[in-house]
Protein backbone atom coordinates (compact mmCIF):
# COMPACT_ATOMS: atom_id res chain seq x y z
CA UNK A 1 0.00 0.00 0.00
CA UNK A 2 1.28 3.47 -0.74
CA UNK A 3 2.19 5.20 2.51
CA UNK A 4 -0.40 7.58 3.81
CA UNK A 5 -3.28 6.13 1.83
CA UNK A 6 -5.91 4.40 3.93
CA UNK A 7 -8.64 2.41 2.31
CA UNK A 8 -11.89 1.12 3.68
CA UNK A 9 -12.62 -2.53 3.13
CA UNK A 10 -15.57 -3.50 0.97
CA UNK A 11 -18.18 -4.88 3.32
CA UNK A 12 -20.79 -7.48 2.63
CA UNK A 13 -23.94 -7.78 4.71
CA UNK A 14 -23.11 -9.22 8.12
CA UNK A 15 -24.32 -12.80 8.41
CA UNK A 16 -21.80 -14.32 10.79
CA UNK A 17 -23.39 -15.95 13.79
CA UNK A 18 -23.84 -13.35 16.46
CA UNK A 19 -20.73 -13.03 18.49
CA UNK A 20 -18.04 -14.35 16.13
CA UNK A 21 -16.64 -10.91 15.44
CA UNK A 22 -17.02 -9.94 19.09
CA UNK A 23 -15.14 -13.04 20.22
CA UNK A 24 -12.32 -12.15 17.83
CA UNK A 25 -12.29 -8.59 19.11
CA UNK A 26 -12.05 -9.76 22.72
CA UNK A 27 -9.26 -12.21 21.93
CA UNK A 28 -7.13 -10.33 19.47
CA UNK A 29 -8.27 -6.71 19.49
CA UNK A 30 -9.50 -7.18 15.88
CA UNK A 31 -13.06 -8.09 14.93
CA UNK A 32 -11.94 -10.15 11.94
CA UNK A 33 -9.42 -12.77 10.91
CA UNK A 34 -6.95 -12.71 8.07
CA UNK A 35 -5.28 -15.45 6.07
CA UNK A 36 -1.97 -14.25 7.45
CA UNK A 37 -3.19 -14.97 11.00
CA UNK A 38 -4.49 -18.41 10.04
CA UNK A 39 -1.27 -19.26 8.26
CA UNK A 40 0.83 -18.07 11.19
CA UNK A 41 -1.12 -20.33 13.53
CA UNK A 42 -0.69 -23.29 11.19
CA UNK A 43 3.08 -22.79 11.11
CA UNK A 44 3.45 -22.27 14.85
CA UNK A 45 0.57 -21.71 17.31
CA UNK A 46 2.91 -20.04 19.80
CA UNK A 47 4.13 -17.59 17.22
CA UNK A 48 0.49 -16.73 16.52
CA UNK A 49 0.04 -16.13 20.25
CA UNK A 50 3.04 -13.79 20.37
CA UNK A 51 1.92 -11.77 17.35
CA UNK A 52 -1.85 -11.61 17.64
CA UNK A 53 -2.63 -12.07 21.33
CA UNK A 54 0.42 -10.92 23.28
CA UNK A 55 1.22 -8.17 20.77
CA UNK A 56 4.97 -8.72 21.02
CA UNK A 57 7.19 -6.77 18.66
CA UNK A 58 9.39 -9.06 16.54
CA UNK A 59 13.13 -8.99 17.20
CA UNK A 60 13.74 -8.41 13.50
CA UNK A 61 12.00 -8.55 10.17
CA UNK A 62 13.34 -10.56 7.26
CA UNK A 63 14.66 -8.68 4.27
CA UNK A 64 12.57 -10.79 1.91
CA UNK A 65 9.39 -9.66 3.66
CA UNK A 66 10.34 -5.98 3.45
CA UNK A 67 11.55 -6.44 -0.12
CA UNK A 68 8.31 -8.12 -1.22
CA UNK A 69 6.21 -5.39 0.37
CA UNK A 70 8.28 -2.64 -1.23
CA UNK A 71 8.04 -4.25 -4.68
CA UNK A 72 4.28 -4.42 -4.17
CA UNK A 73 4.30 -0.67 -3.55
CA UNK A 74 6.15 -0.05 -6.81
CA UNK A 75 3.68 -2.20 -8.74
CA UNK A 76 0.72 -0.58 -6.98
CA UNK A 77 2.08 2.83 -7.94
CA UNK A 78 2.19 1.75 -11.59
CA UNK A 79 -1.40 0.53 -11.66
CA UNK A 80 -2.79 3.48 -9.74
CA UNK A 81 -1.15 6.04 -11.96
CA UNK A 82 -2.50 4.39 -15.11
CA UNK A 83 -5.94 3.73 -13.60
CA UNK A 84 -6.20 7.33 -12.47
CA UNK A 85 -5.71 8.64 -15.98
CA UNK A 86 -1.96 9.20 -16.00
CA UNK A 87 0.77 7.82 -18.19
CA UNK A 88 2.73 4.79 -16.93
CA UNK A 89 5.32 5.96 -14.39
CA UNK A 90 9.02 5.76 -15.16
CA UNK A 91 11.27 3.12 -13.68
CA UNK A 92 12.78 5.77 -11.38
CA UNK A 93 9.28 6.52 -10.07
CA UNK A 94 8.68 2.84 -9.31
CA UNK A 95 12.03 2.58 -7.52
CA UNK A 96 11.14 5.71 -5.53
CA UNK A 97 7.87 4.03 -4.43
CA UNK A 98 9.90 0.94 -3.49
CA UNK A 99 12.29 3.08 -1.41
CA UNK A 100 9.49 4.92 0.34
CA UNK A 101 7.85 1.65 1.30
CA UNK A 102 11.13 0.22 2.54
CA UNK A 103 11.59 3.18 4.87
CA UNK A 104 8.04 2.83 6.20
CA UNK A 105 8.02 -0.94 6.61
CA UNK A 106 11.50 -1.46 8.02
CA UNK A 107 10.57 -0.07 11.44
CA UNK A 108 12.47 -2.78 13.30
CA UNK A 109 15.91 -4.19 12.42
CA UNK A 110 16.03 -5.91 9.04
CA UNK A 111 17.76 -9.28 8.91
CA UNK A 112 19.53 -9.62 5.59
CA UNK A 113 20.47 -12.89 3.94
CA UNK A 114 23.99 -13.92 3.11
CA UNK A 115 25.72 -11.46 0.73
CA UNK A 116 22.68 -9.19 0.91
CA UNK A 117 22.49 -5.51 1.81
CA UNK A 118 19.98 -2.74 1.33
CA UNK A 119 22.01 -1.49 -1.65
CA UNK A 120 22.23 -4.90 -3.28
CA UNK A 121 18.48 -5.38 -2.83
CA UNK A 122 17.83 -1.94 -4.32
CA UNK A 123 19.66 -3.10 -7.44
CA UNK A 124 17.58 -6.27 -7.51
CA UNK A 125 14.44 -4.18 -7.07
CA UNK A 126 15.35 -2.07 -10.07
CA UNK A 127 15.71 -5.17 -12.22
CA UNK A 128 12.48 -6.71 -10.88
CA UNK A 129 10.47 -3.54 -11.50
CA UNK A 130 11.98 -3.09 -14.97
CA UNK A 131 11.00 -6.67 -15.81
CA UNK A 132 7.47 -5.99 -14.55
CA UNK A 133 7.20 -2.82 -16.66
CA UNK A 134 8.26 -4.70 -19.77
CA UNK A 135 5.90 -7.61 -19.17
CA UNK A 136 2.28 -8.02 -20.36
CA UNK A 137 1.28 -7.89 -16.69
CA UNK A 138 1.87 -4.12 -16.73
CA UNK A 139 -1.07 -3.75 -19.12
CA UNK A 140 -3.66 -6.30 -18.01
CA UNK A 141 -6.48 -7.16 -20.38
CA UNK A 142 -9.91 -6.21 -19.14
CA UNK A 143 -11.33 -3.61 -16.79
CA UNK A 144 -9.48 -2.90 -13.57
CA UNK A 145 -11.89 -2.75 -10.63
CA UNK A 146 -9.60 -2.57 -7.61
CA UNK A 147 -5.93 -2.11 -6.79
CA UNK A 148 -4.47 -3.15 -3.43
CA UNK A 149 -7.88 -3.01 -1.84
CA UNK A 150 -9.21 -4.61 1.32
CA UNK A 151 -12.29 -6.80 1.10
CA UNK A 152 -14.12 -8.03 4.14
CA UNK A 153 -16.96 -10.52 4.35
CA UNK A 154 -18.34 -13.26 6.61
CA UNK A 155 -17.34 -16.11 4.33
CA UNK A 156 -17.06 -18.94 6.87
CA UNK A 157 -19.91 -19.91 9.13
CA UNK A 158 -18.94 -19.72 12.79
CA UNK A 159 -15.84 -17.61 12.12
CA UNK A 160 -15.29 -13.87 12.30
CA UNK A 161 -15.36 -11.86 9.08
CA UNK A 162 -12.46 -12.56 6.80
CA UNK A 163 -10.33 -9.58 5.78
CA UNK A 164 -8.04 -9.77 2.78
CA UNK A 165 -6.10 -7.34 0.66
CA UNK A 166 -6.43 -8.15 -3.03
CA UNK A 167 -3.56 -6.91 -5.17
CA UNK A 168 -5.49 -6.49 -8.39
CA UNK A 169 -9.07 -7.25 -9.40
CA UNK A 170 -9.88 -7.29 -13.11
CA UNK A 171 -13.10 -8.01 -15.00
CA UNK A 172 -12.01 -9.70 -18.21
CA UNK A 173 -13.96 -11.62 -20.80
CA UNK A 174 -16.71 -12.76 -18.46
CA UNK A 175 -14.30 -13.67 -15.68
CA UNK A 176 -13.35 -11.91 -12.48
CA UNK A 177 -9.57 -12.26 -12.12
CA UNK A 178 -8.12 -12.08 -8.62
CA UNK A 179 -4.43 -11.35 -9.15
CA UNK A 180 -1.63 -11.68 -6.61
CA UNK A 181 1.95 -10.51 -7.13
CA UNK A 182 4.84 -12.51 -5.72
CA UNK A 183 8.60 -12.15 -5.77
CA UNK A 184 10.54 -15.37 -5.58
CA UNK A 185 14.11 -16.60 -5.60
CA UNK A 186 13.27 -19.11 -8.30
CA UNK A 187 10.54 -19.92 -10.76
CA UNK A 188 7.41 -21.46 -9.34
CA UNK A 189 6.50 -25.08 -9.94
CA UNK A 190 3.20 -26.85 -9.32
CA UNK A 191 4.08 -27.40 -5.65
CA UNK A 192 4.60 -23.66 -5.10
CA UNK A 193 1.25 -22.89 -6.72
CA UNK A 194 -0.41 -25.44 -4.46
CA UNK A 195 1.26 -23.92 -1.42
CA UNK A 196 -0.04 -20.46 -2.33
CA UNK A 197 -3.54 -21.63 -3.22
CA UNK A 198 -5.33 -21.57 0.18
CA UNK A 199 -4.91 -17.83 0.58
CA UNK A 200 -6.25 -17.18 -2.90
CA UNK A 201 -9.17 -19.56 -2.40
CA UNK A 202 -10.26 -17.37 0.47
CA UNK A 203 -9.75 -14.23 -1.60
CA UNK A 204 -11.90 -15.78 -4.32
CA UNK A 205 -14.65 -16.10 -1.72
CA UNK A 206 -14.20 -12.45 -0.77
CA UNK A 207 -14.57 -11.46 -4.42
CA UNK A 208 -17.46 -13.81 -5.20
CA UNK A 209 -20.31 -11.48 -4.11
CA UNK A 210 -18.93 -8.86 -6.45
CA UNK A 211 -18.72 -11.42 -9.26
CA UNK A 212 -22.35 -12.39 -8.66
CA UNK A 213 -23.50 -8.81 -8.81
CA UNK A 214 -21.58 -8.28 -12.02
CA UNK A 215 -23.24 -11.36 -13.46
CA UNK A 216 -19.91 -13.17 -13.72
CA UNK A 217 -19.80 -16.89 -12.95
CA UNK A 218 -16.09 -17.60 -13.01
CA UNK A 219 -13.63 -16.25 -10.46
CA UNK A 220 -10.12 -16.94 -11.72
CA UNK A 221 -7.10 -16.96 -9.43
CA UNK A 222 -3.81 -15.73 -10.88
CA UNK A 223 -0.30 -15.26 -9.59
CA UNK A 224 2.23 -13.04 -11.29
CA UNK A 225 5.59 -14.31 -10.08
CA UNK A 226 8.73 -12.24 -10.65
CA UNK A 227 12.03 -13.93 -9.92
CA UNK A 228 14.78 -12.06 -8.09
CA UNK A 229 17.39 -13.18 -10.58
CA UNK A 230 20.00 -11.30 -12.61
CA UNK A 231 17.51 -11.47 -15.43
CA UNK A 232 14.16 -11.61 -13.67
CA UNK A 233 11.42 -13.68 -15.27
CA UNK A 234 7.77 -12.64 -15.06
CA UNK A 235 5.49 -15.66 -15.15
CA UNK A 236 1.76 -16.12 -14.77
CA UNK A 237 0.16 -19.07 -13.00
CA UNK A 238 -3.54 -19.56 -12.58
CA UNK A 239 -6.40 -21.79 -11.60
CA UNK A 240 -10.15 -21.73 -11.34
CA UNK A 241 -11.12 -23.04 -7.91
CA UNK A 242 -13.46 -25.98 -7.54
CA UNK A 243 -16.21 -26.14 -4.89
CA UNK A 244 -14.25 -28.96 -3.23
CA UNK A 245 -11.18 -26.75 -2.81
CA UNK A 246 -13.29 -23.96 -1.35
CA UNK A 247 -14.97 -26.32 1.11
CA UNK A 248 -11.56 -27.68 2.13
CA UNK A 249 -10.03 -24.28 2.88
CA UNK A 250 -13.12 -23.18 4.81
CA UNK A 251 -12.87 -26.31 6.95
CA UNK A 252 -9.21 -25.54 7.64
CA UNK A 253 -9.97 -21.98 8.72
CA UNK A 254 -12.91 -23.12 10.87
CA UNK A 255 -10.75 -25.63 12.71
CA UNK A 256 -7.86 -23.23 13.16
CA UNK A 257 -10.26 -20.64 14.54
CA UNK A 258 -11.73 -23.22 16.95
CA UNK A 259 -8.20 -24.01 18.17
CA UNK A 260 -7.44 -20.32 18.67
CA UNK A 261 -10.70 -19.83 20.59
CA UNK A 262 -9.90 -22.77 22.83
CA UNK A 263 -6.55 -21.23 23.77
CA UNK A 264 -4.45 -24.00 22.27
CA UNK A 265 -0.98 -22.47 21.90
CA UNK A 266 2.30 -24.38 21.79
CA UNK A 267 5.63 -24.09 19.95
CA UNK A 268 5.80 -26.02 16.74
CA UNK A 269 9.51 -26.63 16.72
CA UNK A 270 11.30 -27.17 13.44
CA UNK A 271 14.86 -26.39 12.50
CA UNK A 272 13.72 -24.62 9.35
CA UNK A 273 11.25 -22.20 10.88
CA UNK A 274 12.84 -21.70 14.32
CA UNK A 275 16.11 -20.51 12.76
CA UNK A 276 14.34 -17.60 11.10
CA UNK A 277 11.68 -16.92 13.77
CA UNK A 278 11.75 -13.34 15.12
CA UNK A 279 10.32 -14.49 18.48
CA UNK A 280 13.14 -16.84 19.45
CA UNK A 281 13.91 -15.15 22.79
CA UNK A 282 10.25 -15.00 23.83
CA UNK A 283 9.84 -18.66 22.86
CA UNK A 284 12.78 -19.79 24.99
CA UNK A 285 11.41 -18.06 28.09
CA UNK A 286 7.78 -19.09 27.54
CA UNK A 287 6.32 -21.02 30.45
CA UNK A 288 2.92 -21.96 29.04
CA UNK B 1 -39.50 25.47 -43.89
CA UNK B 2 -37.12 24.87 -41.01
CA UNK B 3 -36.51 21.46 -39.54
CA UNK B 4 -36.00 21.07 -35.79
CA UNK B 5 -34.59 17.83 -34.52
CA UNK B 6 -34.44 17.14 -30.77
CA UNK B 7 -33.25 13.99 -29.07
CA UNK B 8 -33.26 12.82 -25.49
CA UNK B 9 -31.99 9.64 -23.89
CA UNK B 10 -31.85 8.39 -20.34
CA UNK B 11 -30.46 5.31 -18.64
CA UNK B 12 -31.60 4.21 -15.20
CA UNK B 13 -29.94 1.76 -12.82
CA UNK B 14 -31.50 -1.62 -12.17
CA UNK B 15 -30.78 -4.23 -9.50
CA UNK B 16 -27.73 -6.42 -9.98
CA UNK B 17 -25.83 -3.76 -11.90
CA UNK B 18 -28.24 -3.82 -14.76
CA UNK B 19 -29.63 -0.80 -16.45
CA UNK B 20 -32.50 0.14 -18.72
CA UNK B 21 -32.51 2.96 -21.19
CA UNK B 22 -34.70 4.70 -23.70
CA UNK B 23 -34.13 7.37 -26.28
CA UNK B 24 -36.40 9.46 -28.47
CA UNK B 25 -35.64 11.66 -31.44
CA UNK B 26 -38.35 14.03 -32.68
CA UNK B 27 -38.29 15.98 -35.87
CA UNK B 28 -40.59 18.92 -36.55
CA UNK B 29 -40.98 21.25 -39.45
CA UNK B 30 -41.64 24.86 -38.51
CA UNK B 31 -42.22 28.03 -40.48
CA UNK B 32 -39.06 29.63 -41.88
CA UNK B 33 -40.01 33.03 -40.49
CA UNK B 34 -39.11 31.80 -36.99
CA UNK B 35 -35.48 32.30 -37.91
CA UNK B 36 -36.11 36.02 -37.47
CA UNK B 37 -37.59 35.50 -34.02
CA UNK B 38 -34.90 33.77 -31.93
CA UNK B 39 -36.97 33.85 -28.75
CA UNK B 40 -39.89 32.07 -30.36
CA UNK B 41 -37.56 29.61 -32.05
CA UNK B 42 -35.85 28.79 -28.75
CA UNK B 43 -39.28 28.30 -27.18
CA UNK B 44 -40.23 25.78 -29.87
CA UNK B 45 -36.95 23.91 -29.43
CA UNK B 46 -37.46 23.81 -25.67
CA UNK B 47 -40.96 22.43 -26.11
CA UNK B 48 -39.62 19.79 -28.45
CA UNK B 49 -37.02 18.71 -25.88
CA UNK B 50 -39.63 18.66 -23.12
CA UNK B 51 -41.79 16.43 -25.28
CA UNK B 52 -38.88 14.06 -25.92
CA UNK B 53 -37.90 14.00 -22.22
CA UNK B 54 -41.46 13.33 -21.04
CA UNK B 55 -41.82 10.52 -23.56
CA UNK B 56 -38.61 8.86 -22.39
CA UNK B 57 -39.56 9.18 -18.73
CA UNK B 58 -43.03 7.76 -19.35
CA UNK B 59 -41.45 4.86 -21.21
CA UNK B 60 -39.11 4.16 -18.31
CA UNK B 61 -41.81 4.68 -15.70
CA UNK B 62 -39.71 7.47 -14.28
CA UNK B 63 -41.89 10.47 -13.57
CA UNK B 64 -38.97 12.42 -12.15
CA UNK B 65 -37.96 14.35 -15.22
CA UNK B 66 -35.31 16.70 -13.94
CA UNK B 67 -31.60 15.98 -14.15
CA UNK B 68 -28.98 16.57 -11.53
CA UNK B 69 -31.23 15.44 -8.70
CA UNK B 70 -31.19 12.26 -6.66
CA UNK B 71 -33.24 9.63 -8.39
CA UNK B 72 -36.56 8.81 -6.72
CA UNK B 73 -35.42 5.34 -5.72
CA UNK B 74 -32.18 6.61 -4.23
CA UNK B 75 -33.03 5.77 -0.64
CA UNK B 76 -34.02 2.27 -1.60
CA UNK B 77 -30.86 1.94 -3.65
CA UNK B 78 -28.49 2.73 -0.85
CA UNK B 79 -27.29 -0.51 0.62
CA UNK B 80 -29.99 -2.81 -0.76
CA UNK B 81 -31.26 -3.84 -4.11
CA UNK B 82 -34.82 -4.77 -4.95
CA UNK B 83 -34.52 -8.51 -5.23
CA UNK B 84 -33.80 -9.58 -1.72
CA UNK B 85 -31.48 -8.93 1.14
CA UNK B 86 -28.28 -8.91 -0.87
CA UNK B 87 -26.60 -5.52 -0.55
CA UNK B 88 -25.72 -3.44 -3.57
CA UNK B 89 -21.96 -3.26 -3.73
CA UNK B 90 -20.93 0.29 -4.28
CA UNK B 91 -17.92 1.38 -6.30
CA UNK B 92 -14.59 0.16 -5.02
CA UNK B 93 -12.30 2.58 -3.20
CA UNK B 94 -9.92 2.36 -6.18
CA UNK B 95 -12.68 3.42 -8.57
CA UNK B 96 -13.73 6.34 -6.38
CA UNK B 97 -10.10 7.47 -6.13
CA UNK B 98 -9.63 7.19 -9.88
CA UNK B 99 -12.75 9.21 -10.71
CA UNK B 100 -11.78 11.91 -8.25
CA UNK B 101 -8.20 12.02 -9.58
CA UNK B 102 -9.24 12.28 -13.24
CA UNK B 103 -11.87 14.91 -12.44
CA UNK B 104 -9.31 16.89 -10.45
CA UNK B 105 -6.92 16.84 -13.42
CA UNK B 106 -9.69 18.07 -15.68
CA UNK B 107 -11.10 20.53 -13.13
CA UNK B 108 -14.47 18.79 -13.06
CA UNK B 109 -16.78 18.42 -10.09
CA UNK B 110 -16.80 14.65 -9.65
CA UNK B 111 -19.94 14.42 -7.53
CA UNK B 112 -21.86 16.71 -9.83
CA UNK B 113 -20.79 14.66 -12.81
CA UNK B 114 -21.96 11.47 -11.10
CA UNK B 115 -25.22 13.20 -10.27
CA UNK B 116 -25.75 14.34 -13.85
CA UNK B 117 -24.92 10.96 -15.32
CA UNK B 118 -26.45 8.58 -12.77
CA UNK B 119 -28.62 10.72 -10.46
CA UNK B 120 -26.69 9.89 -7.30
CA UNK B 121 -25.59 12.25 -4.56
CA UNK B 122 -21.92 11.33 -4.66
CA UNK B 123 -19.46 9.09 -6.44
CA UNK B 124 -19.47 6.73 -3.47
CA UNK B 125 -23.08 5.83 -4.30
CA UNK B 126 -22.27 4.60 -7.80
CA UNK B 127 -22.38 0.88 -8.43
CA UNK B 128 -19.20 -0.86 -9.59
CA UNK B 129 -20.49 -0.98 -13.16
CA UNK B 130 -21.54 2.66 -13.16
CA UNK B 131 -18.17 3.72 -11.78
CA UNK B 132 -16.41 1.62 -14.39
CA UNK B 133 -18.42 3.17 -17.19
CA UNK B 134 -17.74 6.68 -15.87
CA UNK B 135 -13.99 6.00 -15.71
CA UNK B 136 -14.04 4.72 -19.30
CA UNK B 137 -15.93 7.79 -20.41
CA UNK B 138 -13.58 10.19 -18.62
CA UNK B 139 -10.53 8.45 -20.04
CA UNK B 140 -11.98 8.47 -23.54
CA UNK B 141 -12.65 12.19 -23.28
CA UNK B 142 -9.16 12.69 -21.89
CA UNK B 143 -7.62 10.82 -24.79
CA UNK B 144 -9.64 12.68 -27.41
CA UNK B 145 -8.75 15.96 -25.65
CA UNK B 146 -5.07 15.09 -25.83
CA UNK B 147 -5.30 14.12 -29.47
CA UNK B 148 -7.40 17.12 -30.41
CA UNK B 149 -5.22 19.56 -28.53
CA UNK B 150 -2.01 18.36 -30.03
CA UNK B 151 -2.96 18.45 -33.69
Amino acid sequence: MIAGVKTQPQRAAPCSPPGANEVALDLTGRDYISYSAISTYQKCPLRYFFVYLAGLAPEFVSSSLVFGGAIHSGIEHHYRQVFEGGTPPSLDDLVAAYEQSWQTEAACPVRFGKDESRDSLRAVARRVLAAFQASPAAEPNGTVLAIEEEFRAPVILGCPDLLGRIDLLVLDDGRLRVIDFKTSRSRWNAAKVEEATPQMLLYAELARPLAQELGVEEVRLEWIVITKAKQPAVEKHGLTPTPGQIAWVKAVVRNVWDSIKSGCFYPSSSSASCATCPFGRACKTWEG
Amino acid sequence: MLKLNAGFSRKIGEPNYGSRGASVNVELEVESSLINDPEALTGRIRKLFDLARRSVDEELGNTHSGTGQPRPSDDGRRGQNNDGDRPIRHATVSQVRAIRAICRQRQLDADRLANDRFQVNSIEELTVREASSLIDELKANQASGRNGGGR
